[in-house]
């Protein structure tokens, strides 16, 4: 395992990636749906030649990790980064049962406290007033819809 | 005919319909600049609050929020990296790296001017020209459209030597990411796994939002910096306003791109100031610059995208057939207020047709009025502690992606594209090419498969003249970049 | 020190959000335009039976249709009516893709208070019940009112050698001919899969997305003719010319050109209408209410001016009328949903 981590940087890393969504859709397309051959006709050329420019970049990129130690730096700062990739994919998800302006309060809160920032009280207070003030403004005047929040109806309702 | 010409341009000029065309720019900006809304929007709104106005004051406030909405999209796509409208897309590229090497001010200024510019010959096209070019945009068919799509895919292959590879496989990703959704031509869904959400396909801006937006907002939060990495501006207005005259060549040319693709139904906004951008990039000796904060690029976006809006008109008033989602809107409204496309409006009703074209002459000059005394405003947002701002951004985001249909599932699509593409982005894929993929790919195709339908072979593609000359012109946009200029002359002295 | 006062208004501030997010129900809008040109239109409000029960919120009206395209123009023209009808506010919601699909399956699983309504064309979607297997019944939607009839003619370049019917039906025995339709699925499609059918000739059917494109598509040579519903052509004499209409009698905006019928060829000729219905299980009182406001509304002076200006055909069928040709559609489309690939 540890020898393998010698061929892997992030751009083959990437290349697989992009290589394994083709697969994907390519796995929905022939196998799961039963698609003419037309509507495959056009896919099929752009997944192929995703395919091989896939497998050619792979290929390049082991061959480069194996001559030389040099690897391009991913990550600046781990933690920074998993805590905000979990706050939002938590944010999007209490969207709907929280309903809009409970769940960025509660993202903006604590992103606030998570940060450290001196005198939190006084951001803490303008954030909840933008919330507010996006969420009057998107949805009585623009007429876009907001997550209104399951608890919210269950409970006013 | 030219005494209407000149009532029009007195009647525009009057001071209730100034004031209404500065309210409007204003409104329209804002608009524009929240990400998930656009000019679309904004347009569809009026429609409702226009039902008891007069028909000049119906339009030229459509004028005010379709100029000001299309500019307004390039303020948060330099800002802060999120296009606000598709249209700003491209300006992404150049205009947020600007900010952060703390240049926004001049990016903002230069995409103002730029916009300006590009809108107001626009609208002399629209004003001047419009019987001379509905005839050409009638020379436009399937087969021309989608050799205008392989144009500026073509410059997919050329966009960075160093990563070739790189960008071609970007730019066949974003095709593949295209594909998602319905065939145009036999409506079949197509790799959606039966999810309804996908039957139209990602939604573009779900994508761009995220491919951008989130991706750029979560590098700020690991680097825990704010966006222009210091405390302070540098450059100013005035700079980036003369900057955008020095570089003429780069505003007439992305100005007639922008112009021309407007003009053409079924093409429109969209596509327009990618492709701008891509060919003021491949064309300039200072071509891998771009990407990195290079002025010509915000110039080359903003110029086009608002040069599509006045020729957008000229199919939409001349046929009846809109040159953008926004023009058929825009189509809608005319229609509810009586307005009939076609000759006949302007026999019927000739000054307000002119007062339009000449309000929306003035839309663009108000613009950089407008804009200005707020450009300082908007460029401090760079130097806001991210703290503040992550948060606000991410919202934002949730708002352009729940907004547009609904959908919670959108915004989970666009904070995968947006993992994705902070990933992408640390693997050196050049984003500019995923893009075109994206938002020419559905072009591409339904074109190709519509010209092969209908001419059930290959010949399409050198017969028509018009084909033949794009044909030419991306085979030597293809090969420019690999011919050494200096080493053919120094063989010829030679000789 | 300051740190209780602090406290104070964190909670006070925490008070007033609380009641914010609470009174976060969509207010009726302010309304919008109190300027509507609106004359004394005999008994409006009046005549509602169950008083101020039902409408008493914004009602959303959601359309298949981009912004601008067909069905959506028309609602948002009689919007101002049935706003001045009900007391509410209207909002229209544009829901495009899949061929009106998406928008239909979402009215279909709205709640059947009468607060979210659909604004559809029939026959498109039939067609995406019938052919391409939606979430939705179409039938089982409740039906409240249909407006209009609008039927196709057939278009072709100015400068055509087709001239009349008979000049299509020959020329595509001789050479293959290609038809512009609004997309796959669309009801144009369906009238053009009907007419080859019946009349056992063959050609290409080319989608683009939309009647007005398809029209550009006839404009700009790309196809030989389009089979158009009637009221788009009108913009665009001089660069397109109509050869037939497929209606049974002779159109009064279209007085020169021969019927089908009158060239000697018979087969079902479709017509579009725009309607509006409700999600299944909508109680029938506020059917009624609705039904009723949409019937006034159409009945305006105003909207029927418009109507008039812009060359559409009101034939309003209400309830169990609606649905008689609704139910005829279905039967329609049924028998053809095999030739449709």
């Amino acid at each position: 395992m540890r020898a393998l981590k010698k061929y892997l940087s992030i751009d083959v890393i990437m290349a697989g990636v992009i290589l394994l969504i083709i697969g994907i859709m390519a796995f929905n397309g022939y196998v799961m749906s039963n698609l003419s051959a037309t509507s495959l006709r056009y896919p099929t050329f752009v997944f192929t030649v995703c395919l091989v420019i896939g497998t050619l970049e792979i290929v390049k990129g082991v061959r480069k990790n194996a001559r030389t130690e040099f690897k391009m730096p991913v990550f600046t700062n781990k933690r920074n980064f998993f805590f905000v990739c979990g706050a939002i994919i938590v944010y999007a998800s209490l969207l709907t049962i929280l309903g809009f302006i409970i769940a960025s309060s509660i993202f903006t809160i604590s992103y606030i406290l998570y940060t450290r920032y001196e005198k939190p009280v006084r951001i803490i207070v303008t954030s909840l007033v933008i919330v507010i003030v996006i969420y009057v403004v998107f949805t009585q005047f623009l007429h876009v819809n907001l997550p209104q929040g399951l608890i919210l109806r269950v409970i006013f309702n | 005919m030219y005494g209407v010409i000149i009532e029009g341009l007195l009647e525009s000029l009057s001071i209730t319909n100034l004031i209404l065309i500065f309210l409007s720019t204003f409104i329209g900006v804002i608009i524009g600049a929240l990400p998930g809304l656009g000019p679309t929007i904004g347009i569809a709104l009026l429609i409702p609050i226009s039902y008891g106005m007069e028909t000049t004051t119906a339009l030229l406030l459509s004028a005010g929020i379709y100029v000001g909405a299309v500019y307004g999209g390039s303020i948060t796509a330099i800002v802060l990296g999120i296009p606000g409208t598709p249209t700003s897309t491209a300006t992404v590229l150049d205009g947020f790296p600007m900010s952060q090497q703390g240049r926004s001010l001049e990016a903002l200024a230069a995409s103002t001017v730029s916009s300006s510019f590009g809108g107001f010959v626009s609208a002399l096209f629209l004003m001047f020209f419009t019987p001379m070019l509905s005839r050409v945009v009638l020379k436009f068919g399937v087969a021309e459209q989608f050799m205008l799509a392989m144009f500026g895919l073509s410059v997919i292959a050329v966009s960075s030597r160093e990563s070739f590879f790189k960008g071609l496989l970007g730019g066949f990703f974003g095709l593949a990411i295209a594909t998602v959704g319905y065939d145009p031509i036999t409506g079949y869904n197509r790799f959606n796994f039966g999810v309804d959400y996908l039957a139209d396909g990602f939604p573009f801006m779900v994508v761009v939002i995220g491919l951008f937006g989130i991706s750029q907002t979560i590098s700020m939060a690991e680097k825990a910096q704010t966006i222009s990495g210091s405390t302070e501006l540098s450059g100013s207005i005035w700079t980036g306003t003369v900057k955008v005259f020095k570089n003429m060549r780069v505003l007439i040319q992305s100005t007639l791109i922008g112009s021309f693709m407007g003009g053409m139904p079924g093409v429109g906004g969209g596509p327009a100031n990618m492709i701008a951008y891509t060919t003021v990039a491949n064309s300039s000796k200072d071509r891998d610059s771009f990407g990195k904060g290079n002025i010509k690029g915000v110039i080359a976006a903003e110029a086009s995208n608002n040069a599509t809006v006045g020729t957008a008109l000229i199919p939409t008033l001349a046929f009846g057939i809109p040159g953008s989602t926004v023009a058929a809107v825009l189509l809608g409204l005319l229609m509810l207020h009586g307005v009939e496309p076609g000759p006949k409006m302007f026999i019927e009703m000739p000054l307000t047709i002119y007062t339009f074209f000449w309000g929306l002459l003035f839309t663009n000059l108000i613009l950089v009025l407008v804009c200005f005394p707020l450009l300082k405003y908007f460029a401090k947002i760079t130097i806001v502690p991210y703290q503040i701002l992550v948060p606000n951004i991410f919202m934002l985001c949730v708002l352009g992606t729940y907004g547009m249909r609904g959908y919670v599932f959108d915004v989970f699509v666009g904070i995968a594209f947006g993992v994705l593409g902070y990933f992408l982005k640390k693997a050196n894929y050049p984003m500019v090419c995923i893009v075109l993929g994206l938002v020419l790919g559905r072009l591409a195709e339904s074109n190709l498969s519509r010209s092969l339908m209908i001419h059930r072979n290959l010949d399409f593609l050198y017969k028509r003249p018009i084909t033949l000359t794009l044909l030419i012109l991306t085979a030597v946009i293809m090969i420019i970049p690999y011919i050494n200029i200096e080493k053919i002359k120094r063989r010829l002295r030679k000789n | 020190m300051k740190t209780n006062k602090k406290r104070f208004m964190l909670v006070a501030l925490l008070i007033c959000f609380i009641f914010v997010t609470a009174c976060a129900q969509p207010a009726p809008a302010p309304d919008p335009a109190p300027s509507e040109p609106q004359p004394e239109t005999p008994g409006n409000e009046t005549e509602q039976p169950s008083g101020p029960t039902f409408p008493t919120k914004p009602i959303r009206i959601i359309t298949h249709s981009e912004p601008g395209g067909g069905v959506d123009i028309f609602i948002r023209a009689l919007q101002p009516y049935i706003q001045f009808e009900l007391g509410q506010p209207i909002v229209i919601e544009n829901v495009p893709g899949a061929a009106g699909r998406i928008g239909t399956t979402q009215v279909w699983n709205s709640d059947p208070d009468g607060y979210t309504l659909l604004s559809h064309t029939l026959p498109l979607t039939t067609v995406g019940d019938i052919v391409y297997d939606a979430e939705y019944n179409i039938l089982e939607f409740e039906h409240l009112v249909a407006f209009d009839k609008t039927p196709y003619v057939i278009a072709v370049k100015i400068d055509s050698d087709i001239n009349t019917f008979e000049d299509l039906v020959n020329e595509s025995k001789e050479r293959t001919l290609t038809n512009a339709t609004s997309g796959v699925g669309g009801s144009m499609h369906l009238q053009s899969v009907v007419m080859k059918d019946a009349l056992g000739i063959d050609y290409a059917d080319i989608p683009f997305n939309g009647s007005a494109p398809a029209m550009m598509a006839v404009m700009t040579n790309d196809v030989d003719f389009a089979i158009l519903p009637f009221d788009i052509p009108l913009t665009n004499l001089d660069e397109v010319k109509v050869i037939v209409a497929m209606d049974t009698n002779r159109m009064p905006q279209y007085p020169d050109i021969p019927t089908v019928l009158e060239e000697g060829y018979e087969f079902e000729l479709i017509s579009i209408r725009r309607c509006i219905v409700a999600p299944k299980g909508t109680p029938q009182e506020i059917n009624e209410i609705l039904i009723n406001a949409f019937e006034k509304a159409a009945e305006n002076p105003d909207y029927l001016k418009w109507a008039e200006d812009r060359g559409v055909n009101l034939e309003i069928l209400t309830g169990d009328d609606y649905y008689r040709i609704a139910e005829e559609a279905y039967e329609m489309v049924d028998k053809f949903k095999d030739i449709f690939q």
